[in-house]
């Protein structure tokens, strides 16, 4: 459909040897993973620089790649500073990481804290909530995947959606998640030299005053700053971001994982880090018609610029940079759900009287299935990324409140907790059809917020913390 | 002789139509015909020569359907999609050219109609408020359970 900037072959070379290094290297690591607590949480003693890289390269994914020029190239300068107050939803972590911890000691996944603090109701909410979040992120990425191999190469979308769901769940299924996080620390060095590179590049061959003109003219909204759907983003990203952290068991695991006392930092260094590559990667996406570039597809128009920009030395350099963006998210996601569908749904629905042992197994099998899953699900390319990623806004954002509250305040009761993230999800489903999707979290929220207050002010759980600290014990 | 005028002029009136319809790729379809955000997906089909090149085709955008003042021009000889973003708002007319400038579709008309600023500012205010509420319970909470755990 456009001109493609490497060559087929070569694309495939690329990813062939790079996939196959990704794969020994979680191979070699997962060698010392001998129970359960190490394939799942790394051993729970990961230090700052490999927490922080951690944090920030999973945190760094389609959503910053490929989603953030998406949303600048749609709504301008509001959408790219929106998208990186997503770092607020890291630096707002950093504190509950460290309470986290310190409740639940020998916890496994964040299901465990729902299901203790809010009892069965509400977990079975918070899983449903979690299930569709995860799912939705999973398929984005396997999409993105397949959409930036289409943009660079033009090889088939089908073969590099399966190529990185292929590599992704390799390495993850060998190492657990001490390949990730070593995994993700490579991968935080290509991301961050890449993303800074790119920007230069563009700033230079192109120029701050030649963007600025080509877009005034061509596309003057996007320079507005009462654009009034990106004014009602903002806001929603936020939230959106905030919502995907705080619920998310890929962050709730890095907590269980992180050495006592490193949680805190290691979260607020990542958002730090984080907070400007958002701007950068949605900055290149304002120079697309300065370089001619209209994209087919919104969330084309990052890798296209860049690799324009580059050439074809350089599209491998893109290619490169944002591989490694999509697999630290992606194994991250998968290690996590995989996490979550094992204690939570197997071992807490299905099967409690599991051994350690027999649950290391199932911890496997699931990862496979979830990358078969993904795998399927992608294969129609419903939609575009941003459209995916928000719809889950719905759903994610109704969780803020009962984790904040639940995680500090003894009042909130799980009825309420429930009613919470139930009726906060249909009310951000609601906006997200009857308005656009650049308010389905924002509305989830509202409506959340809404209904814990109402409880906290009608009952009171007076819950006792004690309870959290055994949490394998108390199923 | 006035047989043959007549089919001289019919020929005429129709040639236009003639030449649309002979080198049409196809019907220009746009995604939405009314846009609330300001952009917009165009697509339509890629024809091929004798030798399987794309056929080079220019979208041409602009606010009067005469086209004597274009918004935008875009060469894209290779696809047959086009994301646009940025729009204001207004009633926006699209169709494909040729090299020659000859047209190879019909005229399509979409409208952008922004939200209003109202609606906007309302979702911003609450967006603020729940913001500032949120940042105002985890330092207070942050506090508290660190001075009492």
């Amino acid at each position: 459909m456009i001109d493609s900037q490497i060559p087929t072959q070569t694309a495939l070379i690329i990813l062939l040897l790079f996939g196959a290094g990704w794969i020994v290297f979680g191979w070699w690591l997962g060698r010392r993973n001998k129970t359960l607590e190490d394939y799942m949480l790394a051993g729970r003693n990961v230090g700052l620089a490999l927490a922080s890289a951690t944090a920030m390269a999973t945190w760094i994914t389609s959503n910053t790649t490929l989603v953030a020029p998406q949303l600048t190239y749609q709504f301008g300068i509001w959408g790219m500073i929106g998208y990186s107050m997503a770092a607020l939803g890291l630096i707002f972590f950093a504190p509950m990481a460290q309470r986290i911890k310190m409740l639940m000691p020998s916890g496994y996944t964040c299901g465990d804290f729902i299901r203790l603090r809010f009892g069965r109701t509400a977990w079975h909410v918070f899983l449903v909530v979690s299930f569709f979040y995860a799912m939705g992120w999973l398929v984005s990425l396997g999409m993105a995947g397949g959409i930036l191999l289409e943009a660079l190469s033009g090889l088939n979308y089908h073969l590099g959606m399966t190529a990185i769901l292929v590599i992704c769940v390799s390495y993850t299924l060998l190492g657990g998640l001490r390949a990730v996080i070593a995994t993700d620390y490579i991968q935080t060095l290509i991301i961050l030299f890449g993303v800074l590179f790119i920007g230069y590049v563009c700033w230079r061959d192109v120029g701050l005053t030649t963007i600025y003109q080509n877009v005034s003219t061509e596309q003057p909204q996007l320079l507005n700053l009462l654009f009034p759907a990106a004014i009602m983003f903002l806001f929603n990203n936020i939230f959106f971001g905030i919502g995907e952290i705080f619920h998310s068991n890929v962050w709730w695991s890095r907590a269980f994982a992180f050495r006592k006392g490193l949680g805190k930092r290691a979260y607020l260094l990542a958002g730090l880090l984080w907070l400007p590559i958002p701007i950068v990667t949605g900055f290149i996406a304002l120079a697309g018609s300065s370089l001619n570039i209209y994209p087919p597809s919104p969330d084309m128009i990052g890798p296209l610029v860049a690799a324009k920009l580059l050439g074809e030395i350089g599209a491998v350099f893109v290619f490169i940079v944002v591989f490694s963006a999509l697999a630290s998210s992606l194994d991250s996601l998968l290690a996590a759900t995989g996490d979550l569908l094992t204690e939570d749904v197997y071992r807490g629905l299905l099967r409690p009287a599991s051994d350690k042992q027999h649950l290391f197994k199932v911890s496997k099998l699931v990862v496979l299935g979830l990358g078969l899953t993904t795998w399927l699900l992608c294969l129609p390319r419903l939609t575009t990324l941003g459209e995916l990623l928000n719809f889950t806004g719905a759903f994610v954002a109704s969780t803020i409140w009962p984790i904040v509250f639940g995680l500090y305040r003894r009042r909130l009761t799980g009825t309420f907790a429930a009613l919470a993230m139930g009726l906060g999800t249909l009310s951000g489903l609601f906006g997200y059809f009857q308005i656009g999707f650049y308010v389905a979290a924002l509305t989830s929220c509202l409506i959340s917020l809404l209904i814990c207050v109402i409880g906290l002010w009608l009952q009171d759980a007076q819950f006792d913390w004690a309870r959290l600290q055994n949490a394998k014990e108390t199923r | 002789m006035l047989t043959d005028l007549r089919i001289l002029l019919l020929i005429l009136i129709a040639f236009p139509a003639i030449l649309v319809a002979a080198t049409t790729p196809s019907s220009l379809t746009v995604n939405t015909e009314l846009s609330k955000e300001g952009f917009v997906t165009l697509s339509w089909d890629l024809q091929r020569d004798a030798q399987n090149n794309a056929t080079p085709v220019n979208l041409q955008i602009s606010k009067d359907a005469a086209f004597s003042h274009r918004l935008r021009e875009l060469q894209l000889p290779q696809q047959n999609k086009v994301h646009l973003s940025g729009f204001e708002n207004g009633l926006y007319y699209a169709r494909l050219v040729g090299e020659q400038q000859q047209p190879l579709s019909a005229i399509i008309q979409f409208r952008v109609q922004h939200h209003s600023l109202k609606n906007a500012f309302l979702l911003f205010g609450i967006g603020l408020l729940l913001f500032i509420i949120l940042l105002v319970c985890l330092l207070q909470f942050t506090r508290k359970h660190a001075q009492r755990p």
